[in-house]
């Protein structure tokens, strides 16, 4: 008996230390060995004969890219039929392998892709890959300045036409490693006040235009029974979710459409808007509002799903007046009841709107990129290139032209409506990348689009027309470098977190005087002024 | 001399001899943690280094000073805060420690199978429940607008305070509503235990005219104490990680001054920018001081009772 | 006399024993109450309409009676391939873990195990420190794990844990006289672990059985990580996918499609749960069959 579990023992451990032997020694010399210098030009001189520079087909025998991109939540792959896609592999003869994550826990399958030694050949969407994650890759990926000159017409036009389109992309190093996109027909104002005018109908009021009538016309929403189902104490004039929108203090002066808590003044400075003046007093406003029962008390404790049930209240409408992209992306079934209204005016008589006068989120990018384990780079940039033309762009952001959009005669183009039970905006996403992706769209082509200006996109352009003279300058879409990125972070969680605690605080409870010069000492212990300075040096740098 | 050394090393030979078959029970998981968890264990160097993905963990180098994302840590801000409000919920929840084990002894006690069965099902089930959906179900009850809690208040005569927002109450209801959760499953632990003891010693204890409470006094609970410490050792071996999606999906601007923890906090550091090699000083760092504390508990636990982990 | 003292002490013994049971009884009846209200407002809630739970309208009964939040979440085909993935991953993995850690168990149960407190703290190390997602990823692929079924079974199966937990049993619920008297026997280890140690360790094999089963049942990550095929994805993932998980991502999709989708993530996010769970909710009654008492009668006499 004894004897046979020694033999056993004696042969399983032999296996065993066999196999786990095997494992070694493979560890981490996978990743030194892929260099890309030497293939490429091993394989560009291969490709010549299949390879074309110009015209279609792009390669005579078929050759297989692997492209990633990222999509939000579960949106699934459904865009691979878009039609020109299709048409696009058939004429170029280029096949697409498709691999599409989902962003819900992309962070975690970030890192282990980018460690695991392997990309696919091409990256796609501006949510991929972030300026922190290509600058500490580099070598994961190629300089595309070569290939925009050789072999792609289309992208290096745009370039020539829209500046910044290179502007943003260009790395520390002064190379290209990502390309933009440029939307089209994209409004100018962000946010907009949007109140109830049933409401105010029914209640006899006129719209307001600054921030005591404005005052006025919640404290009647709170007061009276301005739904009109007889319970005057059911109606939330103002209501959040984890927090307050800090797009109520536009009329102070406030936008932020970055998140950077950062506005820029007319003479080329930064202000950290947490420490100005005018937010010292749209917070005191705040608290009035507050004290008086005009914003909801849980608006800082409950999350979305309750905030949206009361916008969305199964009976009558409850919420009176928020800052939100358009009237019926919040409120449901009562949708018809809200309006935009006309930015409201603040304390020194003026009114400002969050936005960027070239078109909100118009220019973006790292929307393309190309890896070292791509084989056929001219081959990529020459595929990618055909994405750079105004048809192509509009049909990778609403959705081929014979389902989504129709093409006239006279050269114009326009959106069909969707199918009956589907949104725009879902419809949209599910027939093209949308907002990820290559793209650009000239002033000249954009007046070929007609956008319909009562619904979808257009809408927002159409509402946006009524606060455009007042949107402010934002802080422009700065690349920074590597050590400050490793800074930021540390200092903005901590800043960050404690700027919205004392507002919470200073909300609900006031004492926004008594505690403003702790306030102002702390943020700068915690570093505040290192902060600016990043912020500073990084729009300089854009600037120039 | 050589006399004795030969007699003991031959008797350790013996030992090992007779102990084989035993071995070979011990290889599966010896096997599986050497490659899988031993193997990748260099990983730990990446809290010490300025870890570049594609130069991988062996490749990076070295963080100027080795201590820096330590140091980094410390010299924070959120430094203080974070770990007292980690300790403090998890101590909090050690103290709570014993109501599985009293929830164990009292169904144990219940004469009526059909009722005990339909009891321990149903105080098990909870703890299948998300977390998400929990959390919002208790913000939704704790609500002084809409939920169970304000209109209890209200009918009372009072207002009902917003639970949710005030940073005191904020351990109180992560660890109660954690055994609202998980106080069944907790339990089945014990209850196997309990289902272990000798009959024949309830038995000697009625002759003896022990009452209920007298059994589970000197029967019951001697008989789970080996159970109960050690699951008490191996949570003390947890003080410094408190998990990370329950706090994060409580926490708020009102009540972030007793939410942030550390592992929230490496959360907010790593998504803005996967600082890997921070965040891994900081996981580092908390595994030390748990494993330091597991160490010091079981030397206790050794010392006043049998009981140890090693 | 006896007789008398007898008759004295059953009295005194039924009067104070009634006490405690029905204090016993009604403690039970509020924490019943209690513990069972999260589990009835799940259940009702995805018969519900979504607007209706979120505003707390919700108590005691369904409002707005909806089977929507079962047929939008049933509409998606791939949960019937999760659900075949994830009873096979929790089957294997399920006799995998337990034979693994149970027998890991016993022998580090035994004191005259040499090596035994060395071997213990190499395992309890491990529970500790370990390298992290990317060397573990990395590892994985240099074993061709990556993206195979073994995965979701294999590596992972050691839970020092449950060792500890089931080292402790045998420590304390085997007697060593039974060891003694095998030994006397001519018994080996193996065998005497098997056929008797085995048949009185009924309860704890439960437990782990119920630990480990639970475990990969409701595991997620490690398919998030190591799986590439969507058609190897445990329920879990999928159901993940399904709903919006990370709220983060809101800020960003400013169009109505992200409302849309958290509208239908918030109906769903119910009947996810029933759907999800109800099956291995059931498991535990067959594990509670091995929770009797008197397992061990007649195994040590005298």
């Amino acid at each position: 008996m004894r004897k046979v579990t020694k033999k056993a023992l004696s042969l399983v451990l032999a296996t065993a230390m066999t196999i786990s032997m095997a494992g070694c020694g493979k560890d981490e010399t996978e990743q030194t060995q892929n260099t890309p210098s030497g293939e490429k030009t091993e394989q560009a001189g291969q490709n010549n004969e299949n390879f074309n520079e110009t015209g279609m087909p792009i390669v005579n025998e078929p050759i297989t890219l692997t492209v990633l991109t990222t999509r939000w939540g579960n949106m699934g792959d459904s865009f691979k039929n878009n039609e020109f896609l299709k048409q696009l592999e058939e004429e170029s003869n280029v096949k697409i392998e498709w691999q599409v994550q989902s962003l819900n826990d992309w962070s975690e399958q970030k890192g282990i892709m980018l460690a695991g030694g392997e990309l696919p050949d091409i990256i796609m969407g501006f949510q991929t890959f972030n300026d922190a994650d290509i600058m500490n890759n580099l070598d994961l990926f190629i300089p595309l300045d070569d290939l925009v000159e050789n072999y792609m017409p289309n992208y290096k036009q745009a370039l020539e036409e829209m500046p910044d389109l290179k502007n943003i992309a260009t790395f520390p190093d002064g190379h290209m490693y990502s390309m933009s996109k440029n939307l089209p027909l994209r409004p100018v104002s962000c946010n907009q006040p949007i109140i109830n005018k049933q409401w105010l109908d029914n209640l006899g009021l006129q719209e307001p235009t600054n921030i005591e009538e404005l005052y006025n016309v919640l404290k009647a929403f709170k007061e009276q029974d301005a739904n009109g189902n007889g319970d005057p104490n059911d109606e939330i004039p103002i209501s959040g979710a984890k927090g307050l929108s800090m797009d109520l203090l536009n009329p102070f002066g406030i936008t932020d459409i970055t998140g950077y808590k950062l506005l820029v003044n007319d003479d080329g400075t930064l202000t950290y808007y947490p420490t100005s003046e005018q937010y010292k007093e749209g917070i005191k406003w705040l608290h009035k509002l507050y004290e008086e029962g005009i914003i909801d008390a849980e608006a800082f404790t409950q999350d979305d799903t309750m905030l949206s049930a009361k916008r969305q209240d199964p009976n009558v409408s409850r919420v009176g007046f928020e800052y939100a992209w358009t009237p019926d992306s919040n409120f449901g079934q009562w949708s018809s009841e809200y309006e935009v209204i006309a930015p409201i005016k603040g304390p020194d008589g003026k009114a400002y709107t969050g936005g960027d006068p070239n078109g909100v989120s118009s220019i973006m990018r790292n929307e393309v990129l190309i890896t070292k384990f791509c084989e056929h780079p001219e081959v990529a940039a020459r595929w990618i290139d055909a994405f750079y033309t105004g048809e192509a762009s509009i049909q990778n952001f609403w959705g081929g032209i014979g389902t989504v959009i129709t093409k006239h005669d006279d050269g114009t183009y326009t959106l069909n409506d969707p199918p009956e039970g589907t949104s725009a905006d879902s419809w949209y996403w599910d027939s093209s990348l949308r907002d990820f992706g290559p793209k650009y769209i000239s002033k000249e082509f954009e007046k070929n689009v007609i956008l319909s200006p009562s619904s979808g996109d257009g809408l927002k352009v159409e509402l946006s027309k009524i606060a455009e003279d007042t949107v402010t300058t934002p802080y422009p879409n700065v690349m920074f470098t590597v050590e400050e990125n490793e800074e930021r972070p540390t200092l903005t969680t901590d800043i960050d977190k404690y700027v919205e605690s004392t507002r919470a605080l200073w909300i609900t409870e006031g004492g926004i005087d008594e505690g403003w010069d702790e306030y102002i000492q702390q943020l700068n212990a915690m570093g505040l002024e290192r902060l600016m300075q990043i912020y500073t040096d990084a729009y300089e740098r854009y600037i120039q | 001399m050589d006399k004795c050394k030969k007699i003991r090393k031959g008797n350790l030979c013996l030992r090992i001899q007779r102990n084989l078959g035993l071995y070979l029970m011990l290889l599966p998981a010896v096997f599986l943690l050497i490659c899988f968890s031993y193997r990748p264990m260099y990983g730990v160097l990446i809290a010490f280094k300025d870890y570049r993905a594609s130069e991988g963990i062996l490749g990076s180098a070295w963080a100027e000073p080795w201590y820096k994302y330590f140091q980094k840590f410390f010299v924070s801000y959120q430094f203080k805060t974070t770990i007292i409000n980690t300790l403090t919920i998890t101590l909090y929840s050690l103290l709570v420690f014993p109501v599985p084990i009293v929830l164990a002894l009292g169904i144990n006690q219940m004469k009526n199978g059909k009722y005990k069965k339909f009891f321990q099902t149903v105080t098990y089930m909870p703890h299948f429940i998300s977390t998400v959906v929990m959390v919002g179900l208790l913000t939704l009850l704790l609500s002084p607008g809409s939920g169970i809690f304000g209109a209890i208040c209200n009918a009372l005569g009072f207002e009902a305070p917003n639970l949710m927002g005030k940073a005191t109450a904020f351990k109180h209801l992560y660890v109660w509503s954690d055994i609202w959760q998980h106080a069944g499953w907790d339990s089945i632990i014990y209850l196997a235990a309990l289902s272990g003891i000798d009959p024949s010693l309830y038995e000697a204890a009625t002759v003896d005219g022990a009452s209920s409470l007298q059994k589970i006094r000197y029967v019951d609970i001697p008989m789970l104490m080996p159970t109960a410490v050690i699951m008490l050792i191996m949570r003390a071996g947890g003080l410094m990680s408190l998990g990370f999606e329950k706090v994060y999906l409580m926490q708020n601007d009102l009540n972030i001054s007793a939410s942030e923890v550390i592992s929230t906090y490496v959360y907010k550091i790593g998504v803005v920018n996967t600082q890997y090699s921070y965040s891994a000083a900081i996981n580092l760092f908390s595994t030390i001081v748990n494993f330091m504390l597991l160490i010091l508990v079981n030397r206790i636990s050794k010392s006043v009772g049998e009981n140890s982990l090693w | 006399m006896q007789k008398k003292l007898n008759n004295k002490n059953i009295v005194k013994k039924s009067g104070g024993e009634k006490v405690f049971h029905f204090i016993l009884y009604l403690l039970s009846g509020v924490i019943l109450l209690i513990v069972v209200y999260p589990l009835w407002f799940v259940v009702i809630a995805s018969f519900s309409d979504p607007s209706a739970v979120a505003s707390g309208k919700v108590w005691l009964w369904p409002q707005g009676f909806t089977l929507d939040g079962y047929r939008e979440l049933l509409r998606h085909d791939e949960i019937w391939i999760g659900y075949w993935n994830t009873i096979l991953y929790t089957i294997v993995g399920t006799l995998i873990g337990v034979a693994v850690n149970v027998l890991a168990a016993y022998a580090l149960s035994r004191k005259d195990l040499v090596g035994r407190r060395f071997i213990s703290l190499m395992f309890i190390f491990t529970m500790f420190f370990n390298g992290g997602l990317v060397p573990t990823f990395l590892t994985i692929k240099d074993f061709h794990l990556y993206n195979t079924f073994w995965v979701m079974v294999l590596p992972f199966s050691v839970s020092v844990y449950n060792i500890i937990v089931a080292r402790t049993f045998f420590e304390n619920s085997i007697p060593s006289d039974l060891n003694d008297a095998a030994k006397i026997d001519g018994c080996g280890n193996l065998r005497y672990f098997f056929s008797i140690v085995m048949p009185l360790s009924k309860a704890v094999l439960a437990v782990i059985g119920l630990w480990t089963a639970v475990g990969m049942w409701n595991s997620y990550f490690n398919a998030l990580v190591y799986l590439k095929d969507a058609d190897r994805y445990p329920l879990q993932l999928v159901l993940r996918n399904i709903l919006i998980t990370n709220n983060l991502q809101m800020t960003f999709g400013s169009g109505e499609a992200m409302q849309i989708a958290l509208r239908l993530s918030n109906l769903m996010r119910y009947s996810v749960i029933i759907v999800s769970t109800l099956p291995i909710m059931c498991l535990y009654p067959f594990a509670q069959k091995y929770f009797n008492k008197g397992v061990m009668i007649g195994a040590v006499k005298g």
